[in-house]
């Protein structure tokens, strides 16, 4: 997956601005991926347009070596306000993305039983979102999200409305399901503004400046896993980060 | 933020506690605990209490650390914490005598309301609310309890 040279401008009261500018970035398969940058900096749109929910006003974004046109079907999202629909119980919010794709009933069921198993959502089935935490509601998200069984996962932002101890354990889940082989997702994208989040997680850390945003620096995490944040190139690996985007 | 106020601590706060407590060797101070978590100390107390009623964790004194069980439980899958969980909620007074009063009933299922009132006669020192949220969410975390809104009745998760 590769975005190339990639602008994005904003039109308000007639007046055009540069959002992002000349971003270009690649994601090899299996990658595990987190862009970073300030508030604001526009991380969030370009995920939309990884996902070609967005179009950019410039560049290219190539899917497989090939042009990418409409939403790419191989993605899925999820979303930092889980994005549930209130009056559908979990196991229905689960099965919405899929219903929209058309397989059979007995599919659905299938494969909406599969990965309310795989997320640790089983029990949870006539359950209201309610009736969930904010880590439960996030896990019907990413439920989801994985029933469609995209190759690529892209997530916005997924833990920021979790409380910290909440957080602590989804990372670790999502890790666990990004490397379980019965998983099709294969390679994930992660847009946060938590430096800890991206270096605990990623395999690379995309640093983005503020507007026009653009590529400040891709920094590899070569840190073992599971991660440490006392490991000694922790703190120098956060440093560098957090002085990138000040 | 979601997921708090809540009157029962959540699972996933638990194991994330666990997780810290793993980070910092597998033992720290409660008051040094509470400060690196920005936790105030009725939180923090109410996530230990918790963690200790299932058994992950020890307080000797003014400390907190993790027991065997709290170990093995984060070495497991998501799929093994939950059966490690409902092992251990087995063992916990009030989900035994819930699933003795819901074992009895047609159906295996009560009405919440009748599920609250023998909270209170038969655990008195208890919140009669905060006891039915535990039940219900960690009861279906553990896959042992089902509860249905629209019918507002707690029964036995046998599976579907």
């Amino acid at each position: 997956m590769q975005l190339r040279n990639i602008a994005r401008d904003f039109t308000r009261e007639n007046r055009s601005t540069r959002a992002i500018d000349d971003v270009s970035l690649e994601v090899e398969e299996g990658e595990f991926v987190a862009i970073v940058g300030p508030s604001g900096c526009g991380k969030s749109t370009l995920l939309r347009i990884l996902q070609g929910l967005i179009p950019p006003s410039a560049g290219q974004v190539l899917y497989r070596k090939v042009p990418q046109a409409g939403v790419n079907g191989d993605m899925a999202m999820v979303f930092q306000g889980f994005a549930l629909l209130p009056w559908l119980s979990v196991r229905d919010n689960v099965a919405l993305g899929l219903v929209a794709r058309g397989p059979s009933a007995l599919d659905i069921d299938r494969t909406v039983s599969f990965y309310m198993v795989k997320v640790g959502l089983e029990g949870y089935e006539e359950a209201y979102p309610r009736e969930l935490s904010g880590g439960m509601k996030q896990r019907v998200g990413l439920a989801r999200a994985l029933a469609i069984e995209p190759r690529i996962l892209l997530m916005d932002e997924p833990f920021s409305n979790l409380d910290a101890l909440t957080s602590v354990t989804l990372r670790d889940e999502v890790l666990m399901l990004w490397k379980d082989p019965e998983m099709p997702v294969r390679t994930i994208v992660m847009v946060t503004h938590i430096i800890e989040e991206a270096i605990l997680m990623a395999d690379r850390v995309v640093v983005l400046s503020r507007r026009p945003t653009r590529v400040v620096r891709e920094i590899p995490v070569d840190l073992p896993r599971p991660r440490n944040r006392k490991h000694p190139d922790f703190e120098r690996l956060s440093d560098e980060i957090f002085s990138l985007i000040s | 933020m979601e997921g708090e106020p809540e009157p029962y601590t959540g699972i996933s706060r638990i194991i994330g506690l666990l997780k810290i407590l793993q980070e910092k060797g597998g033992s720290s101070d409660l008051y040094q605990l509470g400060i690196d978590l920005h936790l105030e100390l009725g939180e923090e107390l109410q996530i230990v209490r918790s963690a200790e009623s299932l058994g992950f964790v020890d307080t000797p004194e003014s400390d907190i650390s993790l027991t065997p069980m709290g170990e093995e439980i984060l070495r497991k899958d998501i799929n093994g914490r939950k059966a490690l969980i409902r092992e251990r909620l087995l063992t916990i007074p009030i989900f035994i005598r819930a699933m003795e009063w819901l074992g009895k009933a047609a159906e295996e299922s009560l009405s919440e309301e009748t599920v609250k009132s023998l909270i209170g006669e038969q655990f008195p020192n208890e919140d009669v609310d905060s006891a039915f949220a535990m039940l219900v969410n960690w009861g279906r975390y553990a896959e042992l309890l089902g509860y249905s809104a629209a019918r507002e009745e707690l029964y036995i998760d046998r599976g579907s």
